[in-house]
């Protein structure tokens, strides 16, 4: 194989990797648009103290999981790392959940699904304490489950 | 013997990217937050390669599968194959424990060594057929003189 047929033969495998690269972006766009599973876009359209599972893991190890459910729930299954806070149990768990928080993170707050309301609860709780980071997880344990599912 | 091989090797690189893009396909939500497992690229980036990445490999593998447009796409799956081993090394390196979205929905922790390996596997695969491809080439052309 001569250098001319080799540079030819690299040309056209360059050319057919961009047809190739290029083909894909018709059904990419398609499956951004029309994918009833689709992913979110925009991490901002969330109501106010709310954030969603994507974004979440996306902050890494800054964030304390906190697990709004009943103490059942949690014995069950939970987020891995997430510290249990009720609020029927608030005083002894609360101090769990400030050990475990540190002035830099982020901390989430979830339930059981999208409709209940533990969450936001123990949110406005946890912003009285002083804590500022404070984000209920949309749908909650529900979302979790069916992300590691 | 070797065409036979060659063929069966095809066959397998090329059906295993076709079986892990169909999936990612089915959930591109649940390959955008494996992606952002990695803590490698910024949200909408992630969301970005959750919709078109899985479409690459299965248009690659078809090609692969049917001889179309070969070599562009034995070097875009190399590419990709590259690509998830040095993603799968850093988080490995980095103690992440996450879902790899290799094959699509989570299926809980990534037993790092195994996806590695088989990524590894792929890329030899796929660097043997272009070996392949290039010889024959080379026969055609000599062949022609």
């Amino acid at each position: 194989m001569t250098w001319a047929d080799r540079i030819r033969l690299l040309r056209k495998t360059a050319l057919q990797a961009l047809v190739l690269c290029a083909f894909a972006i018709v059904p990419a766009l398609l499956t951004a648009f029309f994918h009833p599973d689709k992913p979110e876009w925009d991490p901002t359209v969330l109501k106010e103290g709310e954030t969603n599972l994507p974004l979440a893991i996306s902050w890494g190890d800054e964030v304390l999981w906190v697990d709004a459910r009943s103490r059942e729930d949690y014995d069950k299954e939970h987020i891995p790392g997430a510290v249990l806070l009720t609020e029927d149990d608030w005083d002894e768990e609360i101090e769990d959940v400030l050990n475990e928080w540190l002035p830099e993170m982020k901390v989430v707050v979830y339930c059981s699904s999208l409709a209940c309301q533990e969450s936001h609860k123990v949110r406005e709780r946890l912003l009285e304490y002083g804590l500022t980071e404070v984000y209920v997880l949309k749908g909650g344990w529900e979302t979790w489950k069916a992300a590691v599912e | 013997m070797r065409t036979v091989v060659t063929l069966i090797l095809r066959i397998l690189g090329a059906g295993i990217f076709i079986y892990a893009g169909v999936l990612k396909v089915w959930s591109p939500a649940q390959f955008h937050v494996d992606i952002l497992g990695y803590h490698m690229v910024p949200y909408r980036v992630a969301a970005l390669m959750a919709v078109y990445l899985p479409w690459l490999e299965i248009f690659c593998g078809l090609c692969i599968l049917f001889h179309r447009a070969y070599m562009g796409s034995l070097a875009i799956l190399s590419g990709l194959s590259v690509v998830f081993i040095v993603a799968l090394s850093s988080a490995w390196a980095r103690g992440i424990d996450l879902s790899c979205g290799c094959f699509g929905a989570s299926v809980g922790p990534t037993e790092y060594p195994q996806a590695i390996a088989l990524d590894c596997a792929l890329l030899l695969i796929f660097l043997f057929l272009a070996m392949q491809e290039l010889r024959a080439t080379s026969r055609d052309a000599q062949a022609r003189r």
